[in-house]
């Protein structure tokens, strides 16, 4: 029954000391395996934000239009860019969402492991459940959102493309952006909460290197493709603003590269995520 | 090992370790200690080393040890919320944990929300927490509350909450960590009900506690670690006598006589014609003590497994005179069984003044009979044996 601890060593001897970390395909299906889990999160953040408010679900809808009505009045007055004729509040609209989507995502999604340490603590799951469940919460205030970019369209009578059709294509990579970029910062915000307080002036300047309130464009020839592949949110924007308003295919070249770029992104994520979420715990 | 079926668990040589400091280095410190070339092992503490088991489906198996032996995070190892530096861990079947009951409630969800959203972070589907949602809010008797928001809980509540929905989620190992502890004794009771209700569902649980007592009454099995290392595992009673003792040692060994009027010369107990303590016998103490001024006071005199707490004592009034006396105390048919017991001695002034403090003089074995095994679940608040004839009548 006792038994002799004189016999442990000091150090735990090499042969069991190997312990290796899931591969990509191996984490994200753990995370299917817990999808589940996802929603519940997703779930729990959407209600408790609303408890013990006067208007409470209202809130989702008036924020939006709130928006609109910042938008129709002010952003006009900036309208000095080549939209190919479409009005300038529509036309930022449409760039102004997806940027919005990164950012409310990046900005609550980063912190997701720091929020939700008290059941990072006693529950098991994949810790990448509590960034990507902020991914989804964001997701779903832009939807809602969409319906404020519906009352734009009405109010500069402006009928959407027929090139629609391609808006679920880009927004995947849209979200595989997203997710990738949330989850890198959100590990890192763990071991380095260094970033947590550049955040908000990291988001700001995003906001100025990315084409939301000027055209792609803008970027200059020579290095537009470079660019792409460093902020795919760049050609995604633009991507979403040609189906949508102009009618035309996405400009293949940038889209692609940012397309790609990202695909290198989400796979380099989950690897890092996998790799350091073992820490988290003992960190945190 | 034969294929491993649902409610098994293997440790298969694990190692774990923490840094010694908390807190994450300032890059001016890195700097430091880089150009110092002090990037060394000393960082860390181990925290668990080179612990080697199984348990098989079913068993039930209580962790003891005293603060910092590392058994919460051998508890978190299981539930894999943290992973091992070396070794494996290999769980069979649904893992339900019960740690820290209040954390990762919603304050801001009502109760009903809490328990959905709970059951589903521990694996359940929405339709098996609605089928146990009735016998959950029942358990936390929490009925006329369960639509009220978490934060307007009381902290009873809340833990009554936890340990309901963890306790009814039928997983096939069930890990709890010090519930014990906290809730009133009603509370309590109810736990120690469900564990053992659990237990006959062929669930496998490992339990962590200091409350020896409770301990006991559910658990077969005990590991005890000590500063990381497993030092015993068998029958819990064998491993709670053996740490029972040690933690009796600690105490004797840091004991210093504070008062230099009395000295305690010797004590010797003995049992029957002055050979070994047998229960349902006489025993016999004598006690050696010299003063060097007047003193009249309360002499206590307590048996115990090897804590503070005596399973019974007797006192009387004492009258020293300067010099040496020697006290006699003969306590009739003692109803101790066979194990091992400490002595401990109190001597007051009144005034709440102590000539010598309660602590431990003495140790000994008594010979006699085993106590007869409790239902699992009951807690036997002292191990006093009773002798017991039966009588058997038939009729029909």
């Amino acid at each position: 029954m006792l038994i002799d601890p004189q016999t442990v060593g000091d150090q735990p001897p090499l042969e069991v000391r190997r312990q290796r970390s899931p591969h990509f395909w191996e984490a994200l299906g753990e995370l299917w395996a817990h999808r589940r889990l996802v929603f519940a999160l997703t779930r729990r953040d959407f209600f408790a934000r609303y408890k013990q408010t006067v208007l409470g679900l209202g809130w989702a809808v008036v924020i939006p239009f709130l928006t609109v009505v910042v938008f129709s009045v002010f952003v006009q007055r900036f309208a000095e860019v080549d939209t190919h004729g479409v009005p300038y509040p529509v036309w930022s609209f449409v760039g102004l969402l997806p940027w919005t989507f990164f950012s409310n995502a990046l900005s609550t999604g980063g912190l997701a492991l720091l929020s939700n340490r008290p059941l990072l603590n006693k529950i098991y799951a994949p810790r990448a459940i509590y960034p990507i469940s902020s991914v989804l919460l964001a997701g779903i205030d832009i939807l809602i959102a969409c319906s404020a970019l519906a009352v734009v369209f009405v109010i500069y009578t402006f009928l959407p493309s027929r090139m629609v059709w391609m808006v679920p294509l880009i927004a995947l990579v849209h979200v595989m952006f997203i997710v990738a970029i949330v989850l890198i910062v959100s590990i890192i915000v763990v071991y380095a909460r260094d970033l947590r307080n550049a955040l908000p002036v990291i988001l700001q300047l995003g906001l100025f290197a990315t084409p939301v309130v000027y055209p792609l464009s803008r970027i200059p020839t020579d290095y537009r493709l470079l660019y792409c592949a460093l902020n795919p949110l760049g050609p995604i924007i633009d991507a979403y603003r040609r189906t949508i308003l102009d009618g035309r295919y996405p400009d293949w070249p940038t889209f692609g590269v940012g397309a790609a770029s990202t695909a290198v992104l989400f796979v380099a994520a989950f690897s890092v995520f996998a790799r350091f979420e073992r820490g988290i715990v003992d960190t945190i | 090992m034969s294929t491993p079926s649902d409610g098994s668990i293997v440790v298969d040589r694990l190692w774990k370790r923490f840094r010694k400091d908390q807190v994450r280095p300032f890059l001016s410190d890195q700097v430091r200690a880089l150009l110092h070339g002090g990037r060394g092992e000393d960082r860390y503490r181990w925290v668990l080393r080179d612990l080697d088991f199984s348990i098989e489906p079913g068993e039930s198996v209580a962790v003891v040890g005293s603060n910092g032996a590392g058994k919460s995070t051998l508890l978190k190892l299981l539930c894999r919320v943290t992973y091992p530096y070396a070794g494996s861990v290999s769980i069979h079947g649904r893992v339900g944990a019960i740690i820290e009951l209040r954390g990762g409630m919603h304050p801001e969800l009502t109760g009903r929300e809490n328990t959905f959203l709970y059951g589903a972070l521990l694996g359940l589907s929405n339709q098996e927490i609605a089928g146990r949602f009735d016998t959950i809010v029942d358990f936390a008797d929490l009925s006329s509350a369960i639509d009220r928001q978490m934060k307007y809980y009381s902290s009873g509540m809340q833990m009554r909450l936890g340990f309901a929905i963890a306790a009814f989620l039928r997983p096939h190992v069930l890990l709890v960590d010090e519930v014990l502890a906290v809730g009133d004794a009603w509370f309590q009771q109810r736990c120690l009900d469900r564990m053992r209700e659990v237990l006959q569902e062929g669930t496998t649980l490992v339990l962590v506690s200091h409350d020896l007592a409770s301990v006991e009454a559910i658990c077969r099995r005990g590991l005890w670690l000590d500063g990381g290392l497993l030092v015993a595992d068998g029958p819990i009673r064998e491993v709670l006598s053996s740490y029972r003792h040690t933690v009796e040692d600690r105490v004797t060994s840091s004991y210093i006589a504070p008062d230099s009027v009395l000295t305690l010369d010797s004590v010797d107990i003995s049992g029957p014609d002055g050979g070994m303590v047998l229960g349902h016998h006489d025993l016999t103490v004598r006690t050696v003590l010299t003063v060097t001024e007047p003193r009249r006071g309360r002499l206590h005199l307590g048996i115990t497994e090897g804590g503070a707490s005596p399973i019974f004592l007797v006192s009387t009034s004492v009258d020293l005179q300067v010099g040496t006396t020697e006290i006699w105390c003969t306590m009739s048919n003692v109803p101790l069984a066979r194990g091992h017991y400490s002595l401990w001695m109190h001597i007051e002034r009144g005034n709440d003044e102590d000539l010598l403090p309660w602590h431990p003089v003495s140790s000994f074995v008594a010979a006699g009979s085993d106590l007869d095994p409790a239902p699992t679940g009951v807690v036997r608040l002292a191990p006093v044996h009773v002798a017991a004839t039966w009588e058997r009548t038939h009729t029909g």
